[in-house]
C-alpha cells in the first residue's frame, strides 16, 4: 500500500508532525512513527471522486430522503441544467450508484430516479468518512511559532 | 458544496410531499364550507352532526386536491416518498386507541381523539422543523381557543357545538398553514435554483 508521503503534496504531508496524541504531544516528539496514522488530509484524498462532486452529492442526497424521484423535481432542488443533470446523472449510473427508469404517466414520460443499494452503502460510507475527516481536523492542533 | 446548500436540499426532499400545502389549504377551505354551512343551517347542531358534515368536506376536497396533485407534479416534479415503520403504524394504532376510548368513555365525542392527533401532530411538525414551520402553532392555539369557548372549557358555547366549533377552527387555521408551507416550497426551491446557477459546475469533471 502506498503511503500518504508519496501521494500528499509537501505542503500536506509536513502537517502530520502537528498531529498530537493524547497528552497533546507531537508525534515526532513522542518518537511515535508517522507514516501508520492517516491524516485528514489522507482521508481527504481518499474520498470517493464519483460522491464527492458537490452537484452528485446533492443528487445522492435528494435521492436518499425518498424511494425514487423524476429529473424534472431533481433539477428543481438542485438548480443544475438539464444537460449538467443529465451527464452527473449518466456518471452516477454507470457507476452502478442509481437506476433510471423511463415510465409513462398521464401519457407524459417520466423519467425516475432511485438510489441503488450499493448507492445506498457508498452514500453512508462517505458520511462516516466524512464525519471521521471532520473529528480528525477538530482534533489538530495548530503548530506554534517558534 | 456549502453545507447550508446541502441542508437544503436534504430538507426539500425529505419533506417535499409536506410542503405541498395547497393541498392543506383547499382541505382547510372544505372543511371550513361544510361544517360552517352545517353550523348556519341545521337548526339544533350536534356533535355527530358536525362528524358527518366533516365527513362531507372530504366529498368537497376531492377535486381541487386532484388537481393540486397534477400542478404539484407538473411545477416542481413528482417525487415517491418512503413512508417509515413509525407512520405505517399510526394509522392502525390510532383507531384502536380512538375507538377504546369512545367505549370505555361515552362522554367523549367520537371526534374528540382526531381533534386531539391533528393538534398533537401539528405541535409536533412545529417542533420537528424549528424554525422553519412555526406557524403549524397556529392550529393547537385555535383549537385551544375554541375549546375555552365551547362548555367542556368553561365557556358560553353550547356543549353540543363543542365539536363543530374545533372543526371549524382548525380548518381555518389550515387555510394559512397551508398556504405558508406552499410560499416555504417555493421559496426554497427558489434559493436552491438561484444556488444552482451561481455554481454551476463543470460538466467534465
Amino acid at each position: 500500500m502506498q503511503t500518504a508521503a508519496i501521494r500528499c503534496p509537501p505542503m500536506i504531508t509536513h502537517l502530520r508532525l502537528r498531529q498530537t496524541d493524547s497528552h497533546g504531544r507531537f508525534a515526532a516528539q513522542t518518537g511515535l512513527p508517522t507514516t501508520n496514522m492517516p491524516t485528514p488530509f489522507e482521508h481527504l484524498a481518499n474520498f470517493d471522486r464519483i460522491v464527492h462532486e458537490p452537484a452528485r452529492l446533492a443528487i445522492l442526497t435528494a435521492l436518499a430522503a425518498c424511494q425514487k424521484a423524476d429529473f424534472v423535481f431533481l433539477r428543481n432542488i438542485t438548480g443544475l441544467t438539464k444537460g449538467n443533470l443529465s451527464s452527473h446523472l449518466t456518471k452516477l449510473e454507470e457507476a452502478n450508484l442509481i437506476e433510471i427508469e423511463k415510465v409513462f404517466e398521464d401519457k407524459q414520460p417520466v423519467t425516475y430516479l432511485s438510489l441503488t443499494r450499493e448507492g445506498r452503502d457508498v452514500l453512508r460510507a462517505y458520511w462516516k468518512r466524512f464525519d471521521q475527516v471532520r473529528q480528525d481536523l477538530r482534533e489538530l492542533k495548530p503548530l506554534r511559532a517558534t | 458544496m456549502d453545507q447550508h446548500r446541502l441542508e437544503r436540499v436534504r430538507l426539500l426532499s425529505s419533506r417535499f410531499q409536506e410542503l405541498q400545502g395547497l393541498r392543506v389549504a383547499v382541505a382547510g377551505v372544505a372543511i371550513v364550507i361544510a361544517v360552517g354551512a352545517y353550523l348556519f343551517a341545521a337548526p339544533a347542531p350536534t356533535n355527530n352532526g358536525a362528524l358527518i358534515a366533516l365527513a362531507g368536506s372530504f366529498v368537497l376536497m376531492a377535486p381541487g386536491i386532484w388537481w393540486l396533485n397534477r400542478y404539484y407534479a407538473s411545477a416542481f416534479g413528482r417525487q415517491v416518498w418512503k413512508p417509515g415503520r413509525l407512520p405505517k403504524l399510526f394509522v392502525p394504532a390510532y383507531c384502536v386507541v380512538a375507538w377504546t376510548l369512545n367505549a370505555a368513555i361515552p362522554s367523549i365525542p367520537a371526534g374528540a381523539p382526531t381533534v386531539a392527533v391533528v393538534v398533537l401532530v401539528s405541535a409536533w411538525v412545529a417542533i420537528r422543523d424549528w424554525p422553519w414551520r412555526t406557524y403549524y402553532l397556529a392550529a393547537p392555539v385555535a383549537a385551544g381557543m375554541a375549546f375555552l369557548a365551547s362548555a367542556s372549557g368553561g365557556g358560553v358555547l353550547n356543549p353540543h357545538l363543542t365539536l363543530a366549533v374545533l372543526f371549524l377552527t382548525i380548518g381555518a387555521a389550515f387555510v394559512p398553514i397551508g398556504i405558508l408551507d406552499h410560499m416555504l416550497l417555493v421559496k426554497l426551491i427558489h434559493e436552491a435554483r438561484m444556488c444552482g446557477a451561481a455554481a454551476e459546475p463543470d460538466r467534465s469533471t
